[in-house]
């Protein structure tokens, strides 16, 4: 297998290639939806918030279940609102974000091999996984969650490489639509300061350059973070919601291995 | 009953095999193949920062499985990050199928890579479009019933005893729960408020009406604010509509008369509509529908 860089000439070829992966897995996940009878239990409530969120306003929406994030809810709530289904928008929403996962693989895997074969490969083999599709069919918001982690990552590999502050700034804006779909997309932003520290000492000859290249693309990266989530949790505050973007249920597991106790009243 | 002293083991095996069946065995394979192509990733900044994400990603797994209730689609990011890993494995296996060319002469190293492609199409793909095993017929079928059922421009109301609110869905019917004592309930609502209550033993709780909790009460079941029990179980079926509630029993006939026999109270004046039997007859549904409501004086 080659494994040169791919030149100008090829970029036409691959983007081809590309664009008939991520039209195979559109494909396969429509096929999924079509021999699939009903959808996961856990739906019921997420349609049942969105209708609300979308007929009676977000100040009682979320009172079914405090602790759900938004962004999901929110195109659930769209799609209601523009006359589609909360199933039916629930589920397109799930399955364009597992067909466009296969970009996201595809930049992983360029970043990762430097390779435009094993990149194409990568994005084959999330287009086909039995798995990514089957969650990619459900009205749950694994599927978006996936797709907006595996493009923060993605940018954050790119910018690991060449520091850029865009590509460092869209991993904090794609890892806090994340954060609004699972609370787990907060890892992105705790890992990266862990890399920075283990960069700095696999390249200690480089430490100044490197300290003086990722922390403010870091900073940058949490910014773009914050100006994505907090306002969101600033906005819920006064409704039913009771979420945050740190998940309550992480650190009440951190804080009872840690042996620190809330102060009981 | 398993005991305490391999329950940790039980849980641990739980993890592993939702791992496995979230990577799929392809990719397993692929992955020892990928090891020993691993000189493909290049040892740079990119992997460095791939693999704190993996092995954070790992332990956050770790912590929510033992934090909460746990599910395989939580491993949706972790088995993306796995496929990722597994690719050096393609070419690998594309090389040592070629090795087989000193026997077969057509065997040339782009059939090699399209066989390997075509057997995980194959495999990935079959296994992803092949329609359950297990259906769930009845989430369609028992909503048809009660739609055909309902009075015409009427809204349903299912109480059930599932606590499965999706046939309730599909027949767009309001849910209430039927508890048989095997919930404990912990608020009540009374006058528009939801207060909490002493929980409940649940050998008092059967024959109760709950309905699922909002805000402090989210995940707990509220006790409606009306008489309990199955003393007075007709009146509360024509209170809440007659002839548009719907009563669907995880049991046959028989055995829900059981329970007002137990008790000496007459069976409830609701109409008997039909017996659902899935998966050989060990799964069964009772279907019955309020009759219409009284005209008072």
């Amino acid at each position: 297998m080659n494994t040169a860089h791919t030149s100008f000439s090829n970029t036409g070829r691959v983007l081809l290639y590309l664009s008939l992966i991520m039209l195979f897995a559109f494909a396969l996940r429509i096929g999924r939806c079509l021999v699939v009878t009903h959808m996961d239990k856990d739906s019921v409530m997420y349609i049942g918030v969105g209708k609300k969120l979308a007929h009676d306003g977000i100040k009682t929406a979320f009172e079914r279940n405090p602790r759900i994030p938004p962004l999901y809810i929110f195109t659930i709530a769209c799609g209601e609102y523009m006359g589609i289904d909360g199933e039916t928008a629930g589920r397109a929403v799930s399955v364009l974000a597992g067909t466009l996962l296969t970009l996201a693989g595809f930049m992983v895997g360029w970043s990762l091999f430097k390779n435009a074969n094993l990149a194409l490969i990568s994005a084959f083999l999330i287009a086909v996984h039995p798995f990514l599709i089957v969650i990619s069919e459900d009205v749950m918001r694994d599927s978006l969650f996936d797709t907006l982690i595996a493009f923060s990552l993605a940018f954050a590999l790119m910018g690991s490489e060449k520091g850029k502050f865009w590509q460092w700034g869209l991993s904090g804006l794609f890892a806090g639509l994340a954060t609004l779909t699972r609370s787990e997309g907060s890892v992105m932003i705790l890992a990266i300061p862990i890399w920075i520290i283990v960069d700095l000492f696999v390249k200690r000859s480089e430490f100044k350059k490197t300290l003086f290249k990722f922390i403010p693309s870091f900073f940058f990266a949490l910014l773009i973070f914050c100006l994505c989530t907090f306002p969101v949790e600033y906005i819920l505050k006064g409704t039913a919601s009771k979420w945050m973007v740190f998940d309550t249920r992480i650190f009440g597991y951190l804080k009872s291995v840690a042996g620190i106790e809330k102060n009981k009243k | 009953m398993i005991s305490p002293i391999y329950r940790p083991f039980f849980e641990l095996t739980k993890l592993v095999r939702a791992f496995a069946d979230a990577i799929f065995y392809t990719n397993i394979v692929l992955l020892v193949f990928s090891y020993m192509n691993r000189k493909l990733f290049k040892k740079e900044a990119p992997l460095r920062l791939f693999m704190v994400v993996f092995v954070f990603n790992i332990i956050l797994q770790f912590i929510v499985f033992f934090s909460a209730p746990y599910e395989k689609r939580y491993l949706c990011f972790f088995t993306f990050m796995v496929v990722i890993l597994s690719v050096p494995g393609v070419p690998k296996l594309a090389e040592l199928i070629q090795k087989l060319s000193k026997y077969i002469p057509w065997l040339t190293p782009k059939i090699s890579f399209t066989a390997v492609m075509l057997i995980i199409i194959g495999i990935s793909a079959g296994k992803a479009l092949t329609p359950s095993g297990n259906p769930k017929r009845w989430f369609k079928d028992i909503p048809v019933e009660i739609k055909k059922h309902c009075p015409p421009g009427q809204m349903p109301v299912l109480i059930t005893d599932s606590s499965d609110e999706r046939s309730a869905y599909y027949a767009k019917a309001d849910y209430i729960k039927l508890s048989l004592g095997d919930e404990n309930i912990r608020y009540k609502k009374v006058n528009g408020v939801i207060s909490e209550i002493f929980p409940l033993a649940n050998r008092y709780s059967i024959g109760f009406l709950v309905k699922r909790g909002v805000n402090d009460s989210y995940g707990a079941w509220v006790l409606m604010d009306i008489p309990h029990g199955f003393e007075y179980f007709s009146d509360n079926i024509q209170n809440l509509g007659g002839d548009k509630v719907f009563v669907l029993v995880t049991m046959s006939h028989k055995d829900f008369s059981v329970y007002f026999e137990e008790k000496s109270i007459p069976f409830p004046s609701i109409k008997f509509i039909k017996e659902f039997k899935y998966k050989h007859g060990k799964m069964i549904f009772t279907l019955y529908q309020g009759i219409p409501p009284v005209a008072k004086k």
